[in-house]
């Protein structure tokens, strides 16, 4: 019964979509003031009846209730019950609910928020965001609705993949579609600019902050997927280049774009038209993203979903957004207005390097993805497009980007002195070099390229806090007032501080471990000793166990440093019940330096021993810990509620110092 | 029925909700020229907020307020050209069109219910009522199906699975349900908690021979051991051992087992069959090298189920006939197996079985021919060539 009554709440969801669609976008076009008001109580109900949905399906996975064919594909009785809820979306059904489900959130979110918002344009994004709803309700109640009955229910479920039963995936999912759907508000907002063919004072307020909000969400979601692959999948690596990945990579790439993009347009009225394109882009790499990741078109640990037909289906909703957005901004984008002028050295300009950059690497990632995929349709060759391509495209990209990026804070708007400000960062780039000596001098071996991106993860890091110091006057005026300047500073500047330093970080993580990673494998007997990078490891024996739904083998390794016992690590090979599907669990050792990475392998037959493979992964922790300052320094920035105007200097001569901080 | 008024009532909220704002004789509307003018007055103030805090000095204030009157201009500018516009909007608040938003409010009324249902009454299931797992468990032990039950039991060894008799009572009904893994598990855990007795043991031995295709391996053998430790004498291990010693190429001590049983066989022992029938294929050619791996023909194919051979009746039949009716029959199934693959001669597996069959029946000749078909049809595939090679090894047809 309460099942039923969630899959008559997603049809009523589905049928309000489909009026929340029509009666708004109606109203606006005939200027009727009551029909555009129906989009605001619209959007609400259907995020209330999309609510009750999902819970009605994570009741019947929680209760076990086989009689619901989506649970008895992908539950079983004896999971730990976190796992019977994330099992909710750990299936092709039940995710795409959830996409439907945050869509609404974001629409509810407009309706509710938005009281300030222009009539005609809060019922034109709102149209436009059921419309997506629609196509996706559609979509499920067609070919992928998670509340197909069963009349002869089995005895128990057939469990869910046991690779997915882990806590930082069951989040996954919820923060990675977060993000890609969060984007569908700023590509509302574009369409509905386009419809109207003008853009309010409003609309520059209103995307950023969204973008905002789906930036943070993407960043987080893509580090959970990244740190679970890392210490999940036991080969020590944290990015593989897959095509999934790229296929959340690419939105965040473009979507990094967009939020500077769209800073300029809140600030300085300016680089509208381009918003608009960029956040119909990114939305669009969103719904790609969804089709390659569905379709079936790239097998992976992603593609539960292996089903032609559905993935003609998104083809055809991710054709008529795309295709339709870009009509229409052919159509369209020359009625806008534009904003004010620039010089290229000023902080739009800096923002617009920016965005040359970021988008150029999207589209690398786009023919890295997709080149494989077209030439095996075309010609049948299988080819791979691994690493080796991205590390020779991906990396000279973001090398000026990353070095300009300290630069951009630095600069006034409108028009900036890039030879004041780079004599700034000079402290800056001094503590980069000095770290390149640094590890130069620690590392034995490596490529040359990894000291100098340690100098440039050093450089954005230090450049990150300069910035602070910068507007707090350190050094130029006493202590109470640098303390009164930066308790006073805007925290949207506290944001970007922190966002620029987590990139740093991430950079100094990514290049300490691709470049400096030990790796050994071997086999010890129960007694043996092994050392690598300063530990010394004593395999003490394996010992059976059994879990809630799994038996294991976990092996015992004493870690020592330096003569002391520092820890004991347990990795451990699990064989689940149902389906019966082997796992392998790394015994991790995390500190500053570095992860001491332990996988268990098998027994050999021959002498009781057991392989193993150990690494050393230096300074892994700070990609995940970058990351999530990130999400941190987004979350600060989305807190401050001002309305802001970014103001240009007057010109040189008249200012009372070069060193006056540009207006925030 | 009470689904069906929590439909209408969820129904009947929406439609309240949507209808509410079409059915009003007012609605306050922001106009759009003054929702703009009304942020630029708010970033206005802002920059004065900002002033004060010390964040931005005299200067880059009024620079900034510049920049805001600039937009505000623009703003007004663009207001006047689209004014006319404007106007005739003003007008059209009121009802305009040639549907009024109360019309649209009815419609609404009727659509969204219509639709829902239609789509519902398709799709759903309303008369099936929700089925959870502890609810089907309680249901009345006469009534359950076995499928039922032993999820039952089972749900409970995983609470306590150091109860014995739970696993005493379970490993049977697998076993009888031929989930050999499963009763060879709840076997050995029978016997781990409750003692070893010839029952259990015996239930053991028989699963794991089941679950490893006939082939009576190591574990089965110690426990047939140990039942006749226990009951000496047992006729029924010591077939099995003496079977599992024609498996490992022990002719002479098999077929001394063998005699030794037919020897003490009660003349109606179910078994004595295929004791007689075993003895036979090995006397009837001892010497021959191809008996050391044949195995009992019935116990093979019975526990090769994935292989297109005999059926279940066939063998049934098979063991009804006289010995000579046995041989005929045998030889027709050869020749029937011979026959398919003369149509589908690409099924490697088919030709494998029909040399083994050759080579069992003592038809030499037909063996080596049917190797030398197999081998043409295989010529570039090295893994099947050198199964063929280990196969022609084995059965000593040389090449």
């Amino acid at each position: 019964m309460i099942t039923e009554f969630g899959h008559f709440a997603l049809i009523l969801a589905v049928v309000v979509a489909l009026f929340q669609t029509v009666v708004p976008l109606w109203g606006a076009l005939t200027n009727e003031p009551r029909l555009m008001a129906t989009a605001k109580p619209a959007a609400i109900f259907q995020l209330v009846l999309l609510v009750v949905a999902f819970l009605a399906l994570t009741h019947a996975y929680v209760v076990s209730d086989f009689s619901v064919k989506n649970v008895a594909s992908n539950s079983h009785s004896t999971k730990p019950l976190i796992y019977k809820i994330s099992g909710v979306w750990g299936n092709h059904e039940g995710s795409m609910l959830l996409w439907v489900l945050i869509l609404a959130t974001f629409g509810a979110a407009v309706a509710v928020f938005g009281r300030n918002l222009p009539e005609s344009l809060r019922a034109n994004v709102l149209s436009v965001q059921a419309s997506i709803a629609l196509a996706f309700g559609i979509f499920i109640l067609a070919t992928s609705n998670p509340f197909t009955r069963l009349a002869a229910p089995p005895m128990d479920g057939r469990g869910l993949n046991p690779i997915l039963q882990d806590p930082a995936l069951a989040f996954h999912p919820p923060f990675l579609y977060a993000g890609y759907v969060g984007f569908s508000i700023a590509f509302s907002f574009a369409v509905a600019a386009l419809i109207d063919g003008r853009t309010d004072a409003a609309w520059a307020r209103w995307v950023r902050p969204w973008t905002l909000a789906a930036w943070m969400f993407l960043t987080l979601g893509i580090a959970m997927g990244s740190w679970w692959a890392y210490y999940e999948l036991g080969w020590g690596g944290w990015w593989f280049w897959d095509p999934v990945e790229n296929a959340s990579f690419m939105p965040w790439l473009a979507g990094t774009a967009l939020l500077h993009s769209a800073l300029v347009m809140e600030k300085r009225e300016t680089l509208k038209v381009w918003t608009i394109l960029l956040a119909i882009l990114t939305f669009s790499l969103s719904l790609m993203g969804t089709f390659l990741v569905r379709s079936g078109v790239l097998t992976s640990v992603h593609a539960f979903a292996v089903d032609p037909e559905r993935g003609v289906a998104i083809l055809m909703i991710m054709v008529l957004f795309v295709g339709g957005a870009l009509t229409l901004f052919a159509a369209r984008a020359g009625e806008l207005r534009q904003g004010g002028l620039f010089s290229p050295i000023s902080r739009e300009g800096a923002l617009v390097f920016n965005n040359v950059i970021l988008t150029t690497a999207t589209a690398t990632v786009l023919v890295g993805t997709l080149y494989p995929l077209l030439l095996e349709g075309l010609t049948g060759a299988k080819i791979s497009v691994g690493p080796p391509f991205f590390n020779m495209t991906f990396i000279p990209l973001m090398i000026p980007l990353l070095i300009a990026m300290p630069f951009g804070p630095f600069l006034a708007w409108k028009r900036g002195d890039v030879a004041a400000v780079a004599q700034r960062l000079l402290a800056a780039a001094l503590i980069g070099l000095l770290a390149m000596v640094a590890t130069m001098a620690l590392s034995e071996r490596g490529p040359w390229l990894a000291p100098v991106m340690m100098a440039i993860g050093v450089y954005v890091m230090v450049g990150a806090v300069q910035e602070l110091a910068f507007r707090a006057k350190v050094g130029k005026a006493d202590r109470e007032e640098v303390m009164r300047r930066l308790w006073n500073l805007p925290r949207s500047v506290y944001g970007t501080a922190l966002a620029h330093f987590g990139i740093g970080m991430m950079v100094i993580g990514i290049v300490g471990t691709s470049a400096y990673q030990t790796e050994r494998v071997l086999v010890m007997k129960p007694g043996d000793t092994t050392q690598i990078a300063g530990y010394s490891l004593t395999f003490k024996g394996v010992a059976p166990n059994r879990g809630p739904n799994y038996r294991e083998q976990i092996g015992t390794i004493a870690v020592e440093r330096n003569g002391h016992p520092l820890t004991t690590l347990q990795p451990s090979k699990r064989i689940y019940d149902s389906p019966p599907q082997p796992t392998s669990e790394a015994g991790i050792h995390a500190s500053w330096r570095g992860d001491l990475y332990t996988v268990l392998g098998d027994a050999q037959k021959e002498d009781g021993g057991f392989a193993f493979r150990l690494y050393f992964n230096p300074l892994v922790r700070f990609i995940w810990l970058g990351a999530l300052v990130m999400f941190i320094g987004g979350g600060i920035s989305l807190s401050d509620r001002r309305l802001r105007v970014g103001a240009p200097r007057k010109s040189r001569g008249k200012g009372p110092s070069p060193a006056m901080a540009p207006a925030e | 029925m009470i689904l069906w008024v929590a439909f209408a009532i969820a129904a009947a909220a929406v439609i309240a909700a949507v209808a509410r704002p079409m059915l009003a004789t007012r609605v306050s509307s922001v106009d759009p020229q003054q929702a703009d003018l009304a942020i630029y007055r708010d970033q206005l103030a802002e920059i004065d907020a900002d002033l004060d805090r010390g964040l931005i000095n005299p200067l880059e204030a009024e620079s900034a307020r510049v920049e805001l009157a600039r937009r505000l201009l623009k703003t007004t500018d663009a207001s006047r050209q689209t004014g006319k516009a404007s106007e005739n909007d003003q007008d059209a608040a009121t009802p305009s069109g040639p549907i009024t938003p109360t019309q649209i409010a009815y419609a609404t009324a009727a659509v969204i219910p219509l639709l829902t249902l239609a789509i519902y009454l398709n799709v759903g299931s309303p008369n099936l009522p929700g089925m959870p797992l502890s609810a089907r468990m309680q249901t009345d032990p006469g009534k359950a199906s076995v499928e039922q039950l032993i999820a039952k039991v089972e749900a409970q060894l995983r609470e306590t699975p150091q109860d014995g008799r739970g696993w005493d009572a379970i490993a049977p009904v697998y076993l009888r349900i031929r989930r050999f893994k499963d009763a060879a598990n709840a076997f050995s855990q029978a016997i781990r908690l409750e003692g070893e007795t010839p029952k259990r043991l015996r239930g053991f031995a028989e699963a794991t021979v089941m679950a490893n295709n006939g082939i009576v391996a190591e574990p089965a053998k110690k426990a047939y051991a140990r039942i006749l430790s226990l009951q000496p004498g047992d006729s029924e291990s010591r077939f099995w051992l003496a079977l599992a010693d024609e498996q490992e190429g022990k002719i002479t001590a098999a077929g001394a087992a063998y005699r030794s049983l037919l020897a003490q066989a009660p003349d109606d022992a179910p078994w004595k069959r295929i004791v007689e029938s075993r003895l036979k294929a090995m006397e009837g050619d001892s010497g021959d090298a191809s008996n050391k791996v044949s195995q009992p023909q019935t116990e093979k194919q019975l526990s090769q189920p994935k292989l297109p051979g005999p059926t279940q009746q066939d063998i049934a039949a098979a063991q009804k006939l006289s010995k000579a009716d046995q041989k005929a029959f045998i030889n027709s199934m050869v020749d029937r197996l011979a026959g398919k693959l003369k149509d589908d001669p690409q099924d490697f597996e088919g030709w494998l079985r029909l040399v083994r069959a050759y080579t069992v029946l003592g038809r030499k000749e037909d063996a080596s021919k049917a190797l030398a078909t197999a081998r043409k049809n295989v010529d570039n595939d090295t893994t099947k060539q050198a199964r063929l090679d280990a196969l022609a090894n084995e059965l000593g047809l040389g090449t």
